[in-house]
């Protein structure tokens, strides 16, 4: 699915998150959101994911505002990984997936073997199978955070948008995250994903929209979008660009005092 | 980002019996409760003679006994405590947290009054049913407001303080109706109803709020897959197509509707609603939307027995249920504050 934002604002007590806003973001790609933090990266997302309406301009899904596709038909279409989720009750890991087959559910009719197929895979693509019948207070911030992920995946939807799935993960489950969202991407879906480091998103974002301050600074491929002028100007701080095998790498080195 | 946080507390997952059985199970304990319910009272009553007596259609006092006494009452034991324990599945499933009761949106303390208005009015003499009627009609005034109050895009913890607010108001009007009532005898006997009791009641009663509750259990049951979704918060709730202006609307009306009536005929049953969820909620493996039908029939159960042991109980004059579940209830209550305490630490 395709998701326009055509001059999107927001606003909170007069001061303004989101400047209008231009977007278009196809499917089958894994687009980075990046900036500061306050940017209003996290507002942008729950703009795209239809969670908050903005003040002005509009939406768009393959063309369709959100409000003629309904909140049961968009939910089945766009899966949402919200910051720092929080889980009410002790649940098992295995019912906590399940959640995310609730858009395919209708009153008193459910195709359970297709639930439990998209559960069994949304377990096994975060590796997270063995901790099926564990709940998640039992689990490392890690693993809740892999669950979690699970979680939206099992929606099966062609839109994942998720905000900093990887921000808690050591490097070896960042890497599998990065990958699994890839993947995901590969498969046609479209991955919108907020992140921080700014090596996982080089490598493996097909895009990357860098925000500052609610406006949009630079948009396009990693590279262009990853120089040292932007980031400098963005996040104040100097980096060490290279190639590794041919793929860029980028590290935050020193903070720029040149502001 | 912070790592994900489980409210509630962390416990080894138990064996969880299935969902089958344990429904099953309590159905049972139900149908055995409310046949008991049926042959224990004050007066002796032959049971398979009385209902010999009313198959065949002889008016014996048996019959009347049966018919007119045990059999209103086991049925509000059934219906109310099936209420209580529905409305409080489906209310702490909307907080999420499980210190939550039917009562926290404020309509039974509405309910209470109109029915205490009632009485003050001295309406309750002169028309039958004024009683149950002033209860329903403060239960839906209850609603009203709160919908007033609230609004579409509410969020749910401004729900609860417009409930907060409105059982203040109906905690202070019905002080005020006790402190201006004309008589002393007034006074006790709205005192005496407030505590909550089965007993005298008609099957009038149990005809005039029987379509309430089961609208009112229709809209509950109707809530299972929301409430499922706000396990996860109430963002990803509404990614998952959870609209929650309509479930507030829906939680609020089937309680008002279920347990609103229920203490329109009764006067306030407490603890019910806190204390059945709570101890099968282990039982459904925390799952919401399991919980509803569970602990309806587990707040039946409940209802039913503590009115049992009202009867059997022979101190002086009747005890009223809702002393009874109230002195089982609270130290319930304190347990489990004693116990979050100790698990937050």
């Amino acid at each position: 699915m395709r998701i326009e934002a055509r001059g999107v604002t927001i606003q909170a007590n007069g001061v303004a998150l989101l400047h209008p806003l231009d977007l278009t973001l196809d499917p089958g790609s894994l687009v980075g959101v990046m900036g500061p933090n306050g940017a209003g990266k996290t507002t942008l997302l729950r703009v795209l994911a239809n969670l908050q309406r903005p003040d002005g301009g509009r939406v768009l899904y393959d063309g369709v505002p959100a409000f003629h596709l309904g909140r049961t038909t968009l939910a089945r279409q766009l899966a949402y990984l919200a910051q720092g989720a929080t889980v009410h009750w002790p649940l098992t890991v295995e019912h906590l997936v399940g959640r995310g087959r609730l858009p395919c559910r209708r009153l008193w009719r459910q195709d359970a073997r297709a639930d439990a197929r998209a559960v069994t895979a949304a377990l096994r693509a975060t590796e997270t199978e063995a901790l099926r019948h564990r709940t998640l207070a039992t689990l490392s911030g890690g693993e809740q955070m892999r669950v979690l992920l699970a979680r939206a995946l099992a929606v099966e939807a062609p839109v994942l948008v998720a905000d900093e799935p990887i921000a808690a993960l050591d490097p070896y489950h960042q890497l599998q995250v990065m990958e699994v969202l890839r993947e995901t991407a590969r498969h046609g879906t479209l991955v919108v994903v907020v992140l921080h480091d700014l090596t996982l998103a080089a490598r493996f974002c097909d895009r990357l929209v860098l925000l500052d301050a609610g406006l949009v600074v630079a948009d396009g491929a990693p590279d262009v979008v990853l120089s040292a002028a932007n980031l400098t100007r963005v996040y104040r701080v100097t980096v060490v660009r290279d190639t590794h095998d041919g793929a860029l790498y980028v590290v935050p080195w020193s903070r720029h005092q040149g502001i | 980002m912070t790592p994900a946080t489980t409210t509630g507390w962390a416990r080894s997952p138990r064996a969880v019996p299935s969902r089958g059985w344990l429904l099953t199970g309590l159905a049972l304990l139900v149908l055995v409760l409310f046949v008991t319910s049926l042959a224990v009272g004050r007066a002796p009553l032959p049971v398979r003679q009385a209902l010999a007596d009313v198959l065949h259609g002889r008016t014996t006092l048996a019959s009347l006994v049966l018919l007119e006494i045990r059999l209103p009452r086991a049925l509000l034991g059934l219906l109310v405590g099936m209420s209580l324990g529905l409305a409080g599945a489906a209310m702490q499933g909307l907080l999420r947290n499980p210190l939550a009761e039917p009562g926290v949106v404020g309509v039974s303390g509405c309910a209470a009054f109109g029915a205490v208005l009632a009485f003050y009015t001295g309406l309750s003499v002169t028309v039958p049913l004024a009683l149950p009627l002033g209860g329903i009609a403060g239960a839906l005034l209850a609603v009203g407001l709160l919908a007033l109050l609230t609004g579409r895009q509410a969020s749910t913890l401004t729900l609860i303080l417009a409930g907060v607010a409105l059982n203040s108001l109906a905690g202070a009007l019905t002080a005020l109706a006790l402190n201006l009532a004309p008589n002393p005898y007034a006074a006790v006997e709205i005192v005496f109803w407030l505590m909550g009791s089965l007993a005298d009641r008609s099957l009038h009663h149990v005809f005039l709020v029987l379509a309430l509750m089961l609208v009112g259990w229709g809209l509950l049951l109707r809530t299972a897959q929301a409430l499922d979704g706000l396990t996860l918060g109430e963002d990803t709730a509404r990614s998952l197509g959870v609209r929650l202006g309509r479930l507030h609307l829906q939680l609020v009306v089937g309680t008002a509707l279920a347990v609103g009536s229920a203490v329109a005929v009764t006067g306030t049953i407490g603890f019910v609603g806190l204390v059945i969820p709570h101890l099968l909620r282990p039982l459904v493996g925390y799952q919401p939307s399991r919980l509803l039908l569970t602990s309806a029939l587990g707040g039946a159960a409940l209802t039913l027995a503590a009115d049992i042991a009202v009867r059997l109980l022979t101190v002086g004059p009747e005890l009223k249920l809702g002393v009874v579940t109230a002195l089982f209830g609270a130290p319930f209550f304190l347990a489990l504050l004693h116990r979050l305490r100790r698990e937050t630490l």
